[in-house]
């Protein structure tokens, strides 16, 4: 691993070295001996390239420019000039140049911009502007204006479309707001980046678009440049802006909620290294820091959707189904944040175009790569790193790689002998275990050699955009995430024994992952109607052998082979086909329709020996239908999306129809009230099992409807926010009613010396939940972050367990702490959250009786089902980040520091129970303690 | 700098009163206290033997005994439907009815006592008498075994026996009867030497080598055994985080009131 970071490093070095000014694309050059004051030499510059500069006249009048030039590039004399002078540059578009001594200068001088000329980014001929206020002078030192149009205003209300993407590396931004100022137009970006207006009331007006993560744009319509699809470029914001208040203006926050939208978050990759992190930046981990969202879950990646499990929340990556979102027993998500462009979370009452899932959806976009220049990076922690490579293949294609792996570092241990341990000592109860090779007796009472293999996770992200045209676009997306936990160990047999020697292997593996692969045309067939059709594939597979090897080796020199023990495997594949389409009927309605189908094929079996199949299940499956949403806007206030998805389902061999609605209403500028509903049907289950380290902890099923019936949800979601300048606040209550939930369980019966069957349980039942959710978020400032709480009731009916109980994963009242703050290059996070204990079912006290031959056995009585709380959970994450910035105050890498459980709260995963000399011994299972980390994230551009 | 300062003031307040609130409603909390008042009972009931019904406390999960304390001083009466007998209490907890007539095959039996003024109840049935239990050799052979050579297989012996329909469930015992037996594996700690197996809804059985720990003459016993045995025994025992309870045929009370019949053959074990 170390190689690893050596090359990242040395790479780096290396072209940090030889690197051009690569974002200011101007070819300019200059020849000539300068001696002047840095004032008169920017006003060469501007002339010479049509760059404007921007700088603070105190800080640069004093400094000389003394050198000569023979046909040298502008933006090498820039770079040079600032290095000599201890100064940064700012690239704000294209043709407008900060010239700064550190990141605080940028917001300070845009705000005198601003509020001098509002208009100044493009105003020509303004040399000198004076700041009464501050009574400063910043100076423009300007060129001549490339267009001043004298054109005729255009006055009848037309259409415009464009895309919107990423200046620096060409990718599009999905869900980016576009708005026109001073009126009430406004929409988002689809998937590609793609946006029509409608009605547009006159070619001088401005359009501001808005991004997570990415500075405000404002772009200029024109009589020309309306005549053709617009491609507005975004930069990544720069901490240090956010002390810039413009009205109206979306928060550059970490998480974004669009006031409009019923119970959607989002979430900008961009800004995940400001978190405190156990391994890496996280996309879904830190969706488990906003309202509504589990986040005392630390052994699952997963989401706990108001009261809804993991496998009732939808997780898409590039449009096909993710069946395993954990990495390492769920302390990863199996994404990588470097190949995410952009996350969704959909947290109930979702658009009828998502189906097949109970409580949620994520929707995640993965990255295109850089179609401008060729480009790499990666990061390295104490326990994984990962590199990407993007490269732009001709003009109209990209390619973006990226790798992950885990390693043994530092963390690996602390993470790593947490299950090894737990392992070991719950292992005698596992089925596997007891078999003990024929004869061979057990290794107590060797003198062992024991030696432990390496336990690993990687996942490789691979996509290929093709955009033959300003119409098409055609991508192949590939996602492969595997983890291989092995436990095993080998026990050599010591030679006082036998002089030939043996050895006993006890394999305990577990290897999980999955495959998925999606193929993507979309299509602008024209400004109005637009479609998105996608072949996908996804694999899930999970095996556990569990199972012990004796190989003896005979005087004669021949081996010989005892094999004994457990055999799990869970594979299912996911062939899906749809097409999504967008008609934008007019500016007041949109209509959203497509179809989709799927296959599904379901294998899970459970073999002892190797011989005999305990278990064997298989269950095939097609699911087909389609689904139509209308988006009404009949006024500016009102929002409206009336919607419905119907699906076939073969192995019931019925049509389920879910209707759902959702809509908005804005009551003044600020206020927006906001209200969603619908059904829910869900066909693929996964199951969880108590036992989770003696076995796989899960494996997927197919509902047959009868012992796994479909299951079906309704959702009632109001909620209400409020937006100040700086603050965002948002309270959302729901209500939602789950029937035919299924649970799982497998009863062991027998014993080694009578054998062991497998007893397979389906018990169903029905639930709610039902919570409120409150949010203050403070969206700008060098202070961000939010404070949510969340109260919430999840409750299951199951007559197989009594009536009613809690469920598993239901707490009362959870409380988060977001807390970011910036001060120049470094940002400093903290997070704090407390939730209340998670209920579990407990064994009271226990009783021994003899069968009729006098052997004793032990029971234990147990309490009702979840009727007990463990302790509250509350955890304190702190970090650090330092930005490492380039000369012209691009972000090229960062280091953090964090610490994870910072007070070193003992917070309980599950309890275990262990029968010793009688006595029922009860011990806690924790989750991480105190658990410190760095991560250094380079790339080359 | 004012809206870092407004935007603290601002957390503070709201960060007070979400911590008081929480404080308020965390005030509850959940009470689950064990069932300790259930007796747990233990009796077989075999047709011309004396009863013999068990009953203890539960134990505390700290406890370290082997079984739990005795319950004394019970009035145990057993009805047949037409007589009621009651027990005498010949051992700390242990009841006996020494009349080995008053159990009879497909007799119906219903036991009694008051405890902490509930009464507790458990009937069970007597199962008819095994038929034609068989087996096809009385000599078992277990294959020596040593580090450094291959071992011989083992060949197991057959038994069978009349089970129509596969509707009844059986038990088999395997109980040497020698004074001091010799252990097959001598590593392993010296165990109970009589052992069974639930062997369920089947009409013949194959050995195999666990179920034997000792050499030595053994007594087979087929049991024919009603469901409730084999409900309440064959779990291997509770593991720990696979909870559920134990199955009990005892109103307001644990364990096993059953009855059971068996048939007996003889089998030699050796090395």
């Amino acid at each position: 691993m170390r190689r690893i970071l050596l090359i990242i490093l040395a790479v780096f070095a290396l072209y940090h070295q030889v690197r051009a000014q690569r974002l200011l694309k101007t070819t300019a050059v200059i020849s000539g001996f300068y001696t002047l004051p840095l004032t008169d030499m920017l006003d060469t510059l501007a002339r010479k390239s049509n760059i404007r500069f921007i700088y603070d006249m105190e800080m640069i009048a004093p400094l000389q420019v003394t050198d000569q030039y023979h046909e040298e590039p502008v933006k090498n004399i820039l770079a040079s000039i600032c290095k000599a002078n201890n100064l940064h540059y700012w690239v704000e578009s294209e043709q407008a140049i900060y010239l700064i001594r550190s990141t605080e200068d940028l917001p300070r001088l845009k705000k005198m911009m601003h509020d001098l000329h509002p208009n100044i980014a493009y105003a020509p001929k303004v040399s000198k502007v004076t700041s009464q206020k501050d009574n400063k002078v910043i100076f423009v030192a300007i060129a001549p204006s490339p267009s001043e149009s004298n054109a005729v205003k255009k006055t009848v209300p037309f259409t415009i479309s464009g895309r919107i993407i990423d200046q620096v590396s060409g990718e599009s931004l999905p869900s980016a707001l576009v708005k026109i100022e001073d009126h009430n137009l406004t929409t988002q970006t689809n998937s590609d980046g793609y946006f029509t207006l409608f009605n547009v009331p006159s070619d001088t007006c401005r359009i501001i678009i808005n991004y997570v993560g990415y500075l405000q744009e404002t772009y200029y319509l024109n009589t020309e440049n309306i005549k053709k699809p617009l491609l507005i470029g975004l930069f990544t914001a720069v901490k240090s802006l956010n002390e810039v208040v413009v009205k109206g203006k979306k928060g550059e926050s970490l998480m974004n909620m669009d006031k409009r939208k019923v119970s959607i978050l989002q979430i900008s990759p961009s800004k995940l290294d400001e978190l405190p992190n156990v391994g890496e930046r996280d996309i879904l981990r830190s969706f488990q820091l906003m309202p509504g969202i589990s986040g005392s879950n630390e052994s699952s990646s997963g989401a706990y959707v108001r009261g809804g499990t993991p496998d009732q929340n939808l997780v898409l990556f590039d449009g096909f189904t993710v069946y395993q979102v954990d990495h390492l027993y769920g302390f990863f998500s199996a994404f990588n944040s470097n190949s995410v462009k952009d996350v969704t979370m959909y947290k109930g009452g979702f658009s009828s175009k998502f189906g097949g899932r109970l409580s949620s959806v994520t929707d995640i976009v993965g990255k295109e790569g850089n179609n401008n220049t060729a480009n790499f990076g990666g990061d390295i922690s104490l326990l994984s790193a990962n590199l990407y490579y993007e490269k732009p293949i001709n003009n109209k294609s990209t390619l973006l790689l990226a790798y992950r792996r885990s390693y043994e570092g530092p963390l690996y241990n602390k993470i790593f002998n947490k299950f090894n341990t737990s392992t070991i000592s719950l292992g005698n109860g596992a089925p596997g275990m007891g078999n003990r090779p024929g004869g061979g007796g057990g290794p107590g009472g060797f003198e062992q050699n024991v030696s432990t293999p390496a336990s690993a996770f990687y996942d490789l992200n691979a996509k290929y955009t093709y955009a033959p045209d300003e119409k098409n676009r055609f991508s192949w997306s590939l996602y492969q995430g595997n983890d291989n936990l092995d436990n095993s160990k080998t026990i050599t047999v010591p030679s006082f024994i036998t002089s030939n020697g043996g050895e006993i292997t006890n394999t305990d593996k577990t290897t999980y992952g999955n495959l998925g692969s999606s193929f993507k045309w979309s299509r602008k067939w024209n400004p109005k109607i637009y479609s998105n059709t996608l072949l996908s594939f996804s694999t899930y597979h999970s095996d556990r052998d569990n199972s012990n090897l004796l190989t003896l080796v005979d005087t004669a020199g021949n081996e010989s082979e005892v094999r004994n023990g457990t055999f799990e495997k869970n594979k299912l594949s996911d062939l899906s086909l749809k097409s999504d389409w967008e008609w934008q009927l007019k500016d007041k309605a949109k209509v959203l329709f497509g179809v989709f189908g799927s296959y599904q094929d379901v294998n899970y079996d459970f073999s002892e020996s190797d011989t005999s199949k305990l278990i064997d299940q298989h269950t095939k499956a097609g699911i087909g239908g389609a689904y139509a949403e209308i988006e009404l806007n009949p006024n500016d206030k009102l929002q409206i999306k009336p919607g419905i998805r119907s699906s076939f389902y073969s192995e019931t061999g019925k049509l389920y129809f879910e209707p759902r609605l959702s809509g908005s209403y804005t009551l003044t500028d600020q206020l927006t009230l906001k209200a969603s509903t619908g059904k829910f049907y869900q066909f693929t289950n996964r199951v969880i099992r108590e036992d989770i380290l003696s076995g796989s902890r899960d494996f997927w099923v197919l509902a047959n409807g009868s012992a796994i019936p479909v299951s079906s949800a309704n959702h009632y979601i109001l909620g209400m926010s409020y937006e100040t300048d700086n603050f965002l606040f948002d309270v959302e209550s729901y209500y939602k009613t789950l029937s035919n939930l299924a649970e799982y369980s497998q009863r062991q019966t027998g014993n080694r010396r009578t054998g062991i069957t497998l007893e397979e349980h389906f018990y169903t039942g029905n639930g709610y939940t039902k919570g409120i959710e409150f949010l203050v978020q403070k969206t700008r400032g060098k202070y961000t972050g939010w404070i949510s709480y969340t109260l919430a009731k999840a409750i299951n009916n199951f007559e197989a367990y009594g009536g009613e109980f809690a469920a598993s994963h239901d707490t009362r009242h959870e409380f988060k702490s977001v807390n970011l703050y910036h001060y120049g290059r470094w940002s400093f996070a903290a997070t704090w959250i407390f939730a209340t204990g998670k209920p579990y079912t407990a064994p009271l006290s226990s009783y021994t009786i003899n069968d009729y031959s006098g052997n004793s056995h032990t029971y234990l009585t147990i309490s009702n089902k979840n009727a007990l709380r463990l302790p509250s959970y509350h955890r304190l994450d702190l970090s650090a980040t330092y930005d490492l910035l380039k000369i012209d105050s691009r972000k090229v890498g960062s280091i953090g520091f964090s610490v994870f459980n910072a007070y070193n709260r003992g917070n309980v995963w599950y309890q275990q129970y262990t029968i010793v000399n009688n006595q029922v011994i009860t011990s806690n299972v924790n989750y991480l303690g105190l658990t410190p980390n760095i991560t250094l994230s380079l790339k080359w551009k | 700098m004012e809206i870092k300062l407004l935007s603290h003031r601002h957390s503070y307040i709201s960060y007070s009163l979400i911590i008081a609130f929480l404080c308020i409603l965390s005030c509850k909390k959940d009470t689950t206290i064990a069932n300790y008042g259930l007796p747990v009972v233990e009796g077989y009931l075999i047709p011309g033997q004396p009863i013999r019904i068990k009953v203890y406390y539960q134990k505390y999960l700290e406890d370290t005994l082997s079984y739990g304390y005795p319950i004394t001083d019970l009035h145990l009466a057993i009805s047949n439907g037409t007589n009621s007998v009651n027990l005498t209490e010949i051992d700390s907890g242990t009841y006996q009815y020494t009349d080995h007539t008053f159990i009879k095959e497909n007799g119906h039996y219903t036991l009694s006592f008051m405890y902490l003024n509930k009464q507790i109840t458990a009937s069970t049935s007597i199962p008819s008498k095994p038929l034609n239990f068989k087996v096809s050799s009385t000599e078992q052979k277990i294959p020596t075994f040593s580090i450094g050579s291959t071992p011989s297989p083992f060949v197991p012996i057959h038994f069978s026996w009349t089970n129509t329909n596969l509707e009844n469930y059986y038990m088999l015992s395997f109980q040497n009867i020698e004074t001091d037996p010799t252990r097959i594996d001598s590593r392993r700690p010296r165990s109970n030497p009589n052992m069974e197996v639930l062997v369920g809804l089947v009409a013949n059985y194959y050995t195999s080598q666990e179920n034997f720990t000792y050499l030595g003459s053994h007594n087979v016993l087929l049991f024919h055994i009603n469901k409730e045995y084999n409900e309440a025994l064959k779990s291997p025992g509770t593991r720990s985080l696979n909870l559920t309870n134990p199955y009990t045929n005892v109103v307001n009370g644990l364990g096993i009131f059953t009855g059971l019949t068996a048939d007996t053959l003889h089998i030699n074990v050796y090395q």
